[in-house]
């Protein structure tokens, strides 16, 4: 046998997009294709290994449901009848459609992006079209978790941060089933496990990360929050908890002023300079919080004080003790979970002993910011990690805030051992931006872009997007009263909301990389409806949709402009610290994909990027044009070398400055891309090891991260245990908000604010509970396949053979008790509507769910697959009976958590009966043309070796 | 195990060859009634059915004009002895047929063929009986059963040819008859012998450290794959439970009736000896079609495919 | 005589799939390539690969446990699907203990994947040619790459790092030590095949608090039966 030679011509560096993770990788090519792709050895982040998706790259590249041309409607939306038009007619029509919009008012143009990696542009964008009406997808993904985490730490969860898994003990996975980190977390748990670690999997399902684990707790969906606070239950009554901590970097000790029916009530009992005051049990006096560590304050955690001034006040602790000991017990929240009294108990020793027993004492010197030097640092090595299941519930905000909460007691935060921040995070919680400030639609101008940022965490109710009259200002309802902290926007309410007019409507509505006609929408035939109707004139209620995809997707199918875009290995594009960067917990990373490959022969199609700066440069937008008018960026490339959103900082925070020797803060530098290029595609500063703990209170972390401009100050980050912004929501609720944002009078919308915005986490069972009841008995959920990512990968023609289409994942007993048998088709009917699928059963499931796999059910005619297709035939998509809204009294709310406006996907409740008419078919099915090219790429073989 | 179209008609022409020209040699060693033309005809009728039949088997090769490399294995492949043997088989078929027709009979050469008839069937049944991993095959009764099914078609065949010729010799419908029986019964106990088999379970074929029922929940892809399809034939095990009764019924039960007729008849007829062979051969086409599809191959227990000891 | 295997750590295998797509990508391009796939976009895709991972289920809610095996050629020491080839195409190499198909020679007969007890060889139907694991005999013996490189795709690419390769019979290789150290053992032993590819069994991490539980676990904090009296007696005050 002889090897001979190798089997590559040329191997180029970039970063994988087979999903959101953003691994290094290594491209080989041979006879100008791509022939293997593999992981990038020295990426921080995966270190040399490579997913299923990511190894599949070469088959999304060249997949037959490829766009190859600008695509304008021809025939009804929905048809799948296009024209192939040319680039320069597409961007005429999208200038057009844009400014014609744009001048009744730039709220009209709404542009929202779905599996979006440079968001941060992408707002800019916006900014400068000068629209409000811009959000990524973060609202129906994850802000639970991300909002609770930022308002409670700084950082949050997966992008923002990782279970320290070289030295922690114990990790409990709370409702994740893969995640975005999906080979970083894979490589930590097995270190984890490899040095006797224990994993726990909190989840009404056992597969994915399930499988592997020590311990299964198969929580009954929607109960987590009651889970975690009586964890917290346990750990309180038995003493396992991190005093010095909670003191120190929480709040918990800060005092909360107790005047029923005042503007005070809730709020933080301050000093005249506006300093929270804790009561020190030395002195017997009240003493600023900030001198706990200068002065070695001894603050009470619990009882009530009289203040000087005549009222009552007490330590946010001790509500929050007084609640844990009331409502969490374990034996009460054993008939919530299912999970019996006794696990919980030992489930909170364990994690108590792990904690304060097995600590880990790492010999590193540090300083903290009140100048202590501390010969080590200990740690406490027991992390969480939680995703969707928590975050897609109605109550997934206040369930994600009981777990920041846990980790408070614990100790356990950026503490060796335990979850760690991923820079640029941790940040002053104070310091997020808040969302842009307008008092009404009169205040965006034609010609004005605007200044500040779209998204953010509102403070206080005057944050608001809302008019006098309290309606919402913006197209997603995001910052309303519905609901006020939508941190990432509301991106699930677009379609219903410019449908209805509500609050008023739009002009051109822009999606990029969002199949928002499919599987990122709910109850899809209404969302069909609305993406299809016309008003009596015969106009589209929706006028103008334009979709910026790369796929015949379903989504492309329901536009009237398409313009497709190159894929990742197509294109220069960055993964950049002002973004969604790739960093690790030892430092920040980020990094660049490189064009390594042509677009196949006889596609026309344009990065995104480039077609943005095009816009935006004949859109004559501000940011895009010089003062002498003439235009500002050659092409993408030439922006991501140049855009400085501040002096100094630029995408890309690797080799700045003109000669390339500066990091993070220089002017740009023309040769910047090359070097990267050179750097085998990314750059990491890995921090030195005294910076790599205790950042929030880490002096000299801090003071590195002010000079390259990730944190402001170098003050301690002060974790919220008691969010006293959420208290001025529920002031407002009742009436006692002195600000000049009011809640409308309607008591539905008071009732919320004041039930929902508690500053301290509480369970109560997700909306569906009650609408749905026993009628519809079970929770129905989808859950992520490792080996595919969404809708899109079903074109894959490597992916799709692992999953072809999918099955109702049942437990055996609940079978039993409904008649039905392994493999029946049965219906799956929810309060709005009901699907024909068929069973498969699985013991691996807690009896009172049933679940499948996400985003495989397709319409047929879609994604360059055949219509026979099993995903368009026997799949099916769950989307098409989870309701998004609900109805109380004349009131209609979108069916979203009540603070952040988190799209409540996994509420859904269902019955199921066995289908009448056994035949093999989901029900319902959709279907379009599909485009003719398209059907004349796929093969019936397909043998792939360039 | 999907059946193998190819191989079916290998089984049916190659054994029919070899049956038919051990049975008519043998006759023409033992007694005279066989006239020379009879013993030209069935030694040509044997040499074109081998002939057909292995040009057919080679429809199972994915690469036919490699097929000579199949001699290569001699050592340790049946299927390579099978394919040498047959070759001797035939070419020296054709020699006898063609010293035959020169009107040289060659007695040595007679015997070498049926030899090498013989240690072709032989070497075919082993290919099947020495696989470990279809227990319903692997057992020194397939080899038997093979021996007996290829001097059932001979015997078939051979009652034709001579009711073909009208000869006075009768005693084929005796020999007939115990083949015929004795198939049967080799067949009954093939079958009869499946459900005491004792089988691996997939707690066996994992390597688990207990013995709690172990279930297949994905086998990696939806579709079906070549494992799933060669090794397990979902319709045809739907369809066997009609397929098999009627295997015998035409293999077995027609024929016999119609022996034991003749037997009573003491004569031969030309349609009934035709109908009598058309019988056997359709039969022990769908009995080998059977054959594949009641082997079930250990492979399938990886994908839940593996009958269970109890059934 | 050395033998070339990979070991399989079930303990970390999630069942990813990485192995299988990873090993498909490279075979495919590679010198055993490429691996044919039928009706890519159509009904019924599929396709030969060499290497598949199962999922099983094993006891009853909510005791139950879902296990993974990746499972591809094991280069069996008395390999079953060599000696029944009729053309010599299947051998077991020598040197190294790697069964291969020599695509010139094979016939497409099929009776090596009639030998093959574990379901391990794949018929490539377009090119009439049995396939099955390599090895990635053309990455291990690549000097062109480097050093660290030359391991099979399906090793290289494991998220969870729970595939080991080496020679199972020196016992320097950290595949020969992982089988010692954590027991490994075979699929389906009876076959008498004696496989090469080893899996380590699963462990279950139990802690024990009993030690504790005595002496440190007491409900002793001052804190909650505080606000726990106080609880009681305001209740009582109602
Ligand atoms: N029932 C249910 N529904 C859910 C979820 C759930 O758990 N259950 N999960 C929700 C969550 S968290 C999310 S994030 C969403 C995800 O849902 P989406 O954001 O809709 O994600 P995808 O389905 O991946 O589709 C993204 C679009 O991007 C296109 N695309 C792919 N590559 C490129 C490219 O290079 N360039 C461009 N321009 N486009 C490209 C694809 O063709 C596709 O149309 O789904 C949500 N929907
Ligand atoms: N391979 C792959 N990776 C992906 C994606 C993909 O499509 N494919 N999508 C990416 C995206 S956009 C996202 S947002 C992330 C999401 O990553 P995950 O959070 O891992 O997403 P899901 O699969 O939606 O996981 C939800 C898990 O929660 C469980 N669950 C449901 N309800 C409950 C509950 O009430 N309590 C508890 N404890 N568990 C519950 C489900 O069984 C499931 O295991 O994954 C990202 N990574
Ligand atoms: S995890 Fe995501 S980014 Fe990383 S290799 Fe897999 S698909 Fe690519
Ligand atoms: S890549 Fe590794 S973890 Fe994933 S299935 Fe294969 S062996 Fe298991
Ligand atoms: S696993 Fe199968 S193909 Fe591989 S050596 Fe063993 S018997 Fe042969
Ligand atoms: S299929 Fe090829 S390799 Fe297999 S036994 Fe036949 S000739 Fe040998
Ligand atoms: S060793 Fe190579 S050929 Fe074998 S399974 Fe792994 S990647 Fe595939
Ligand atoms: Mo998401």
């Amino acid at each position: 046998m002889s090897i001979g030679g190798s089997f590559y011509e040329e191997k180029n560096y970039s970063t994988c997009y087979m999903c959101a993770c953003r691994c290094g990788i290594e491209v080989y090519k041979r006879n100008g294709k791509v022939v293997y792709i593999k992981g990038n050895e020295e990426h921080p982040l995966n270190r040399g290994v490579l997913c299923a998706k990511g190894s599949a790259g070469i088959m999304k590249e060249y997949s037959p449901a490829r766009l190859r041309k600008p695509l304008l409607r021809v025939g009804p939306r929905g048809s799948g009848q296009f024209k192939e038009i040319e680039w320069e007619e597409a961007l005429n029509i999208a200038v057009e459609w844009i400014d014609s919009a744009r001048r009744k008012n730039p709220a009209k143009v709404a542009f929202f992006t779905g599996r979006d990696q440079m968001q941060a542009i992408n707002g800019w964008f916006a900014q400068q079209i000068g629209t409000i009406n811009w959000a990524a997808h973060g609202g129906f993904c994850s802000v639970n978790v991300a909002a609770a985490g930022l308002m409670s730490t700084g950082y949050s969860f997966w992008e923002f941060g990782d279970p320290d898994f070289e030295n922690t003990r114990y990790l409990m996975m709370i409702g994740v089933a893969e995640d975005h980190a999906s080979n970083p977390f894979k490589l930590g748990i097995q270190e984890l496990k490899r040095k006797g670690g224990k994993l726990v999997f909190v989840n009404p399902v056992r597969w994915s990360y399930g499988a592997i684990a020590d311990e299964w707790i198969p929580i009954k969906p929607g109960t987590d929050g009651a889970f975690v606070l009586s964890l917290a239950y346990v750990l309180f009554k038995y003493n396992l908890i991190d005093w010095e901590f909670l003191k120190e970097r929480t709040n918990a000790t800060w005092l909360v002023i107790n005047k029923r029916g005042t503007s005070e009530d809730g709020l933080f009992y301050r000093d005249a300079e506006g300093n929270p005051l804790v009561y020190d049990k030395v002195s017997r006096s009240f003493k600023p919080a900030k001198l706990i560590v200068p002065e070695g304050l001894n603050p009470a955690f619990t009882g009530e004080f009289e203040t000087p001034e005549g009222f009552k006040v007490r330590p946010a602790f001790d509500i929050f003790a007084e609640r844990l000991i009331q409502d969490y017990e374990p034996t009460k929240v054993e008939k919530i979970t299912g999970i019996p009294a006794k696990d919980i108990e030992r489930i909170a020793k364990e994690i108590g002993t792990i904690a304060f027993f097995n600590p880990v004492e790492l010999p590193l010197e540090w300083t903290d910011v009140w100048g202590r030097k501390h010969k080590t640092i200990r740690g406490r090595p027991v992390s969480f990690h939680i995703m969707r299941g928590v975050a897609s519930h109605t109550n997934g905000f206040q369930t994600a805030r009981a777990v920041f909460l846990l980790e408070m007691l614990l100790g356990c935060i950026d503490t060796p051992g335990g979850h760690l921040a991923k820079p640029p995070y941790p940040k002053h919680i104070e310091d997020f931006p808040k969302p842009i400030k307008i008092r009404s639609l009169k205040d965006l101008k034609y010609d004005k872009p605007l200044h500040g940022s779209l998204l953010g965490i509102p403070q206080n109710p005057d944050d608001l997007l809302v008019d006098k009259e309290g309606n919402p200002l913006r197209i997603d309802k995001a910052y309303s009263w519905e609901f006020p902290i939508a941190v990432h926007g509301c991106i699930h309410n677009v379609i219903p909301c410019a449908y209805k007019k509500d609050p008023y409507p739009i002009e051109v509505l822009i999606i990029y990389m969002a199949n928002m006609a499919w599987n990122s929408s709910q109850d899809i035939p209404y969302i069909i409806k609305a993406l299809t109707a016309k008003d009596s004139a015969g106009n589209y209620l929706i006028p103008k949709i334009i979709t910026v995809d790369a796929f015949y997707s379903e989504q492309v199918a329901y536009s009237d402009l398409v313009l497709p875009d190159a894929t990742y290995l197509e294109q220069w594009f960055a993964l950049s610290l002002l973004d969604r960067p790739p960093s690790v917990a030892d430092g920040p990373v980020d990094a660049l994909r490189q064009p390594v490959v042509e677009p196949p022969e006889g596609f026309d199609v344009k990065p995104w990027g480039d077609v943005m700066i095009e816009l935006g440069t004949r859109l004559n937008l501000p940011g895009f044009i010089k003062e002498d008018g003439s235009r500002k960026y050659r092409d993408f490339k030439d922006f991501l070398v140049n855009w400085q959103p501040k002096p100094g900082v630029g995408v890309l925070a690797g080799w700045r400055g003109e000669k390339g020797d500066k990091h993070f803060i220089g002017e740009p530098n023309p040769d910047q891309l090359n070097m990267y290029v050179k750097n085998r595609g990314f750059f990491y500063y890995r921090l030195p090891e005294h910076m790599r703990y205790n950042r929030h209170i880490n002096r000299d972390y801090l003071e590195w991260a002010k000079a390259v401009g990730f944190v402001k100050r170098t003050d301690p980050i002060i974790m919220n245990f008691y969010l006293e912004s959420l208290q001025t929501f529920r002031l407002a609720g009742l009436g006692l908000w002195k600000g000049e944002n009011q809640p409308p009078e309607d008591p539905l919308i008071r009732d919320r604010l004041v039930k929902y915005m508690d500053p301290l986490p509480f369970w109560y069972p997700p909306f569906e509970e009650d609408i749905s009841g026993d009628q519809y008995p079970f929770y129905a959920f989808t859950v992520r396949p490792q080996w595919m990512y969404h809708s899109w990968d079903s074109q894959n023609a490597w992916l799709r053979q692992i999953s072809t289409r999918n099955y109702l994942y049942m437990n055996p007993n609940t079978a039993e008790k409904l008649g039905i048998k392994h493999l029946d088709w049965v219906w799956v009917e929810s309060r709005i509507g009901r699907i024909k699928c068929q069973v498969f059963l699985t013991q691996a499931t807690e009896p009172s769910c049933v679940w499948t796999w996400n985003a495989i059910g397709k319409m047929s005619g879609t994604w360059g697959l055949e219509e026979t297709a099993q995903e368009s035939q026997l799949g099916f998509l769950l989307n098409h009976i989870i309701p998004y809204n609900f109805r109380t009294g004349s009131r209609e709310f979108f069916y979203c958590d009540p603070v952040t406006g988190h799209f409540a996907w996994f509420d859904l409740k269902v019955k199921i009966y066995k289908a009448e008419d056994q035949k093999a078919s989901a029900e319902p099915r959709y279907s379009v043309k599909p485009l003719p090219h398209i059907e004349k790429r796929r093969g019936k073989i397909l043998r792939y070796k360039p | 195990m999907h059946p193998p179209l190819s191989l079916i008609f290998f089984f049916v022409t190659g054994g029919t060859s070899v049956g038919l020209f051990t049975l008519i040699y043998m006759l023409d060693i033992l007694s005279s009634d066989i006239s020379k033309e009879i013993l030209f005809m069935g030694s040509f009728v044997s040499l074109c059915l081998i002939a057909v039949g292995a040009v057919g088997a080679s429809f199972h090769l994915g690469h036919k004009l490699r097929a000579w490399k199949a001699v290569r294995r001699f050592r340790t492949s049946w299927l390579s002895r099978e394919a040498i043997f047959s070759g001797i088989y035939g070419a020296l078929l054709l020699l006898y047929t063609l010293l035959l027709h020169n009107s040289k009979n060659s007695l040595y050469i007679g015997a070498l063929v049926c030899l090498f008839g013989l240690l072709s069937a032989f070497s075919t049944a082993m290919i099947y009986a020495s696989n470990r991993f279809v227990l319903e095959w692997h057992t020194p009764v397939t080899v038997l059963y093979f021996l007996i099914m290829y001097l059932m078609l001979g015997a078939g065949a051979l009652n034709f040819l001579l009711s073909v010729y009208n000869p006075a010799y009768g005693g084929i419908f005796k020999i007939l008859l115990v083949v015929l029986v004795l198939a049967f019964l080799l067949r009954l106990y093939f079958n009869i012998r499946q459900p005491y088999i004792k089988r691996p379970s997939l707690a066996e074929a994992l390597n688990l450290p207990f013995n709690k029922p172990v279930r297949l929940v994905d086998k990696g892809t939806t579709t079906e794959n070549y494992c799933t399809k060669e090794f397990f034939y979902r319709k045809g095990k739907e369809r066997l439970s009609v397929f098999l009764p009627l295997a015998y019924l035409l293999t077995f039960f027609i024929p016999t009736a119609f022996s034991l007729y003749f037997l009573l008849m003491k004569e031969n007829q030309i349609l009934v000896s035709g109908v009598v062979f058309f019988s056997i051969l359709s039969g022990s086409i769908l009995e080998r079609w059977c054959f594949f599809v009641e082997g079930n191959h250990v492979q399938n227990l990886f994908y839940g495919l593996y009958p269970s000891e109890k059934s | 005589m050395a033998q070339y295997a990979l070991v399989i750590d079930l303990n970390v295998c999630v069942g990813c799939h990485a192995c299988a797509v990873n090993c498909k990508e490279w075979n495919t391009q590679g010198q055993f390539g490429p691996l044919s796939d039928y009706d890519p976009y159509g009904e019924t895709p599929s396709g030969v690969w060499y290497n598949r991972v199962f999922t099983f289920e094993v006891g009853e809610f909510p005791n139950v446990e879902i296990f993974h095996i990746p499972k591809s050629c094991l280069h069996c020491q008395e390999a079953p699907c060599v000696p029944v080839c009729p053309t010599g195409a299947s051998y077991k190499r020598e040197e190294d203990g790697i069964v291969l198909v020599n695509y010139n020679d094979c016939i497409g007969c099929k009776l090596c994947s009639w030998n093959c007890p574990y379901g391990c060889r794949e018929f490539d139907e377009i090119e009439k040619v049995m396939k099955k694991c390599t090895l990635c005999i053309d990455r291990i013996y690549d000097e062109s790459l480097p050093p660290s490189q030359r391991k099979p795709a399906c090793v290289l690419t494991c998220p969870a790092k729970a595939r080991f390769f080496g020679d199972i019979e020196d016992p320097q290789s950290e595949a020969y030590k992982a089988i010692k150290e954590r027991g490994g053992y075979v699929l389906f032993p009876s076959t008498g095949a004696v496989p090469s590819n080893h899996y380590l069994p699963r462990t279950e991490k139990e802690l024990d608090l009993s030690d504790l539980e005595e002496r440190i676990l007491k409900p002793d904090s001052q804190l909650f039966l505080e606000v726990w009296k106080r609880i009681k007696t305001s209740k009582e005050d109602y």
